[in-house]
């Protein structure tokens, strides 16, 4: 016996039908039959697994406000003090998402260069921050109202060291060099990195994502990090 | 016989249950209908077959450790590459990324640059020599997943086999163009490759990494990469 299915769903272009967990539903589509899906980040996003981190912002009622890179108070990249850390614990995997990062950096000699680097150490996490020498930073959940994150997160390490950090994968890196022909000449430094992952990396805790800006002259700059923490169980 | 068949599935966008493999299970949508999908890249790293080779570093508790290409000099040595990733017979190899950053020195009319990610279908790189070569363990991007078994090398310094370059997968350049002595420059050379397709390179067979200009190139790159029994597609 032949039987043939025709399969159906509802198109619900607008207005969206919305049940709570554990009902069994229609899937939706459009008004011309595509199906509505949603992938792995947003997945992430709407259990209530993803977060961002932001370093540097916007001073309320004023200017940008940067972040200057480099450790103990020199320009150069240190990774005992990096600009923003992420901790996550055993039982769970850290996923990261994106990176989003823009500075300065006054490149007016020869070979002068501006670097950023966004790096995982899949061996430890990072320490509780010791607020007198880093700031502590919050997660913010990106489906609001969500949990709060079980990661700890610190940004612009200054004062005592975090234990040295290893690069056991590196997810993103920019950099800029000046090439001078002659000392007349006039540059427009661009430092940026823009990183978005199209499939997810597992990193499992004990683990850190460490980002870190510097060079040969002080870098400015902002990032805003997004990742998500799962119980290890959701995937292994 | 007609039958029309209703697509359902259970609304379950928080607290997603967990089955067991081989075990029959719903499929899940949002609390709006939305069916929640996984494609071709997430399925091959969930199933702990995706890998991770970076090549440079950060110095513990100092600063970035960028890797000079050009083999024995600034030029790109095919011989000597910045990194090569083999996989054996048996297995299909499929590239997921490359992400490359690196600075040039550019500093004379027509002074150039240059990246090159380049599969051989023909041949697996050798083995890695210690003495003339760095060791890479690929990460699997599942952690705590199996090990790879394809290898792979950076900063190789005694030839390897002429690698052929069946398909460039990933090719970035800049070059200098002079219109008088006196200026300054801040060349970009950067690659950042995602193919929105898999490609699956059959074993042996090899990805390989090239960096290198007039002047030094020094950079950093990962490369992403997938190894599944031929069995499985063919």
């Amino acid at each position: 016996m032949e039987l043939n299915v025709l399969l159906e769903t509802v198109a619900q272009q607008q207005g969206a039908s919305v049940q709570p967990d554990g009902v069994t539903r229609s899937l939706r589509a459009t008004r011309v039959g595509q199906l509505f899906t949603a992938d792995w980040k947003a997945e992430l996003v709407l259990a209530g697994m993803a977060y961002n981190v932001t370093v540097g912002g916007i001073t309320g009622g004023a200017n940008v406000a940067l972040i200057t890179g480099g450790g103990a108070g020199a320009t150069t990249i240190d990774s005992d003090q990096p600009e923003m850390a992420i901790g996550t614990p055993t039982g769970y995997f850290h996923v990261p998402l994106s990176f989003e990062f823009a500075g300065q950096v006054d490149i007016d000699a020869d070979v002068s260069e501006g670097n950023v680097i966004l790096f995982a150490d899949t061996v430890k996490t990072i320490p509780a921050p010791v607020i007198a020498s880093a700031t502590l930073e919050t997660p913010v959940n990106l489906l609001g109202g969500g949990p709060a994150a079980i990661s700890y997160a610190e940004s612009q390490v200054t004062g005592a060291n975090i234990t040295s950090p290893v690069c056991s994968m590196l997810l993103a890196y920019a950099t800029t060099q000046g090439s001078e022909v002659s000392a007349a000449g006039y540059a427009v430094p661009d430092l940026q990195c823009h990183w978005n992952l199209p499939f997810p990396i597992l990193l499992k805790g004990p683990c850190s994502v460490i980002a870190c800006w510097g060079g040969t002259k002080a870098v400015l700059g902002i990032a805003s990090y997004c990742y998500a923490e799962v119980p290890i169980s959701r995937f292994a | 016989m007609d039958v029309n068949g209703i697509l359902q599935a259970v609304a379950q966008q928080q607290g997603a249950n967990v089955s067991t493999g081989g075990q029959l299970r719903a499929l899940r949508t949002t609390r709006v209908g939305q069916l929640l999908v996984a494609d071709w890249r997430t399925e091959l790293i969930l199933a702990g077959a995706a890998f991770s080779v970076s090549v440079g570093d950060i110095v513990a508790g100092g600063d970035v450790a960028l890797v000079t290409g050009g083999g024995a000099g600034s030029t790109i040595d095919s011989d000597q590459p910045e990194m090569a990733v083999g996989t054996p017979t048996g297995f299909y190899h499929i590239p997921l990324g490359f992400d490359f950053e690196g600075q040039v020195d550019i500093d004379a009319d027509l002074d150039e640059g240059n990246v090159i990610l380049f599969a051989d279908t023909t041949q697996q790189i050798p083995l890695p020599i210690i003495a003339s070569s760095t060791l890479e363990t690929p990460a699997n991007l599942l952690g705590g997943g199996p090990a790879a078994v394809s290898w792979a090398q950076s900063v190789v310094t005694t030839n390897i086999t002429a690698p052929v370059g069946s398909i460039v997968l990933a090719y970035g350049t800049t070059q200098g163009s002079q219109v008088t002595a006196a200026s300054y420059t801040l060349p970009k050379l950067q690659r950042h490759w995602y193919p929105a397709f898999p490609m699956l390179l059959k074993g042996p067979c090899s990805v390989v990494a090239c960096w290198g200009g007039t002047a030094a190139v020094l950079g950093m790159c990962s490369y992403y990469f997938a190894e599944v029994p031929l069995a499985r597609f063919q």
